[in-house]
C-alpha cells in the first residue's frame, strides 16, 4: 500500500520477519522513501539471526574468536551493551541461546505454521551478563564461547532513528518502533496510537511497544527474562513508552514489561520516560 | 644464637599471626574499589540508581569500526551538510549497505566524540551535540486520529 498527498508521502512494507513498516514523510520524493525501504531490508539481510550467510549469524558462528565486523555490526554491538547498561541488565542481546532453547529457533512466520524443532525446553541457569562475554574493538569484536547474540528490537530501534533522522518532518515505524520528528503533516504533531487504545501526539520522540502478547507461538514468547532464560512472567501484557528516540523507548518499555506493573512507572520515570500505557490482564488499564 | 620457645608461646604466636592475617586481608578487601558498572543481576526490587537524565553511558572503547576508504570523503560531506535534503542527496549516491554502514560510522564517531551515547544530531546537521532531545508530547484537536501505531512485534 502506497499513497502520496502533495509532498506528503505514506509508504508501507512488511519487513523484520513479517512485521508491518511504515514511513510518513513530509516534503520528500519517492526516492528519498525508497531508499529509507531498502535500507531497511540492507539492514534485515545483514543482521537476521535467521539466515546462516548474514554477518549476525558468521559473527556467532565464530564465537570464541576475535572476528572483524562492519561499522554497522560494531555500532550495533556497542548499542546493545549500552542498552545493557541503561536497563539494569534487563535488556540483554545475550538472550539468544535461552530464546532458541525456548522454541524461537525459527523466523516467527515459519514458527506459526508448524511447532518447533525442539523436543523440549531445558530451561538455562540463567544468562550471561553482555559485559562479561561480548567484546567490541575497532573494527573487531567477540562473543564467548557457547554465547551468541540477538539485536532484537533494539536493532530496530536504531534503525528507525536512524532512518527518521534523515528528515526534517517524518514518522517511521518498524514493527512498532516508531520515530517522530518535526512537526506532523498538519503542523500539530505526530498522533501516535498506544497499546491500550490511546493515542498521544508527539513532536520529536521516540514511542515503542513490548509484551508476551506478539511473536506467540504454542508453549513460548518472544520476550525472555534474562534473570530466568526463560519465557518472561509478567503481569504486563503490553506496555507502550514514549521516550526521547525509538531506540530509548525500545529499551525501557522492555525493561518495564520485564519489571512488572508494580515497579514499571518509577524505573520509568528514573530514566526519563516521557509517558506510558499498560495493558494488564488483571486490571486492563491504562497507567 | 638458640631461642628456646615453649609451646604455649608458639601458640599464641600463631594465633596473633591468624589475627594479623585475617585482619589484613579483610582490610584490603574492605577497601578495594568497587567496579562502578559491574554486570550485576538485575534486581528485582528496589529503585534503580541510575540518574533520571536521559543519557546512555557509553560502554564501548568508543572507537568507530573501521569504514570502508572509499566511503570516507562521503562520511566527511556527511558531517558537514547542514540540511536533511542535502543529507539524503549525499546519500543517495550509495548502496542501501554503504548508507548504512556511513552513518553507523558516524554514530560511533560521535560517540566517541562526545563520550556519551548522543541518538540524536541536532536538526538534521549531523553534528554530535553530547546533549539529548527531550521528547515532546503536544496537545492534539478532540478531532486527531493516530497517524501510526506502536504495537508488540
Amino acid at each position: 500500500m502506497s499513497g502520496s498527498t502533495g509532498t506528503d508521502i505514506h509508504h508501507v512494507f512488511t519487513a523484520f520477519g513479517g512485521a508491518r513498516c511504515e514511513i510518513i514523510a513530509c516534503d520528500a520524493t519517492e526516492g528519498d522513501v525508497s531508499a529509507v525501504v531498502a535500507d531497511a531490508y540492507a539492514f534485515e539481510r545483514q543482521l537476521t539471526r535467521f539466515d546462516a550467510g548474514s554477518e549476525l549469524s558468521r559473527f556467532n558462528a565464530a564465537a570464541g574468536a576475535r572476528v572483524s565486523v562492519s561499522p554497522l555490526l560494531a555500532e550495533l554491538l556497542c548499542v546493545c551493551l549500552d542498552a545493557y547498561a541503561f536497563s539494569d541488565g534487563l535488556v540483554n542481546a545475550a538472550c539468544l541461546p535461552a530464546l532458541v532453547d525456548a522454541g524461537y529457533d525459527r523466523s516467527i512466520t515459519e514458527l506459526r505454521r508448524g511447532p518447533s524443532t525442539r523436543v523440549q525446553w531445558r530451561p538455562r541457569k540463567d544468562v550471561p551478563a553482555l559485559p562479561l562475554v561480548l567484546e567490541v574493538g575497532e573494527g573487531w569484536a567477540r562473543v564467548a564461547p557457547g554465547c551468541a547474540i540477538d539485536l532484537g528490537g533494539v536493532g530496530k530501534g536504531w534503525l528507525a532513528d536512524c532512518l527518521c533522522e534523515r528528515f526534517d518532518n517524518a514518522a517511521i515505524n518498524l514493527g512498532g518502533d516508531v520515530r517522530t520528528r518535526g512537526p506532523g503533516p498538519r503542523r500539530s504533531g505526530w498522533a501516535v496510537a498506544l497499546c491500550d487504545g490511546r493515542f498521544v501526539t508527539v513532536g520529536d520522540a521516540g514511542v515503542a511497544t513490548s509484551g508476551t502478547s506478539g511473536r506467540l507461538w504454542p508453549g513460548g514468547h518472544h520476550l525472555i527474562d534474562p534473570r530466568t532464560a526463560a519465557p518472561a512472567r509478567t503481569d504486563i501484557t503490553a506496555i507502550s513508552v514514549v521516550a526521547q528516540t525509538a531506540l530509548h523507548a525500545e529499551i525501557l518499555a522492555k525493561g518495564a514489561c520485564l519489571i512488572g506493573e508494580g515497579m514499571a512507572r518509577s524505573w520509568l520515570e528514573q530514566r526519563g520516560a516521557a509517558c506510558h500505557a499498560v495493558v494488564s490482564p488483571a486490571t486492563d488499564r491504562a497507567a | 644464637m638458640t631461642v628456646v620457645v615453649g609451646t604455649r608461646v608458639l601458640k599464641a604466636l600463631s594465633g596473633v599471626g591468624a589475627v594479623v592475617v585475617c585482619g589484613v586481608s579483610g582490610l584490603l578487601v574492605a577497601t578495594d574499589p568497587q567496579p562502578v558498572a559491574a554486570p550485576l543481576r538485575p534486581p528485582v526490587n528496589g529503585a534503580s540508581s541510575a540518574s533520571a537524565a536521559l543519557t546512555i553511558p557509553p560502554s564501548c572503547g568508543g572507537t568507530a569500526g573501521a569504514l570502508d576508504p572509499s566511503l570516507l570523503p562521503v562520511a566527511r560531506q556527511l558531517q558537514q551538510a547542514t540540511t536533511a535534503s542535502t543529507r539524503r542527496n549525499i546519500l543517495a549516491s550509495l548502496s542501501a549497505t554503504q548508507r548504512l554502514e556511513v552513518e553507523a560510522y558516524l554514530r560511533s564517531s560521535r560517540r566517541s566524540a562526545s563520550g556519551t551515547y548522543a541518538p540524536c544530531d541536532s536538526a538534521g546537521s549531523g553534528v554530535a551535540t553530547g546533549q539529548s532531545i527531550a521528547p515532546s508530547v503536544v496537545a492534539a484537536p478532540a478531532s486527531t486520529q493516530p497517524l501510526i501505531n506502536t504495537y508488540v512485534s
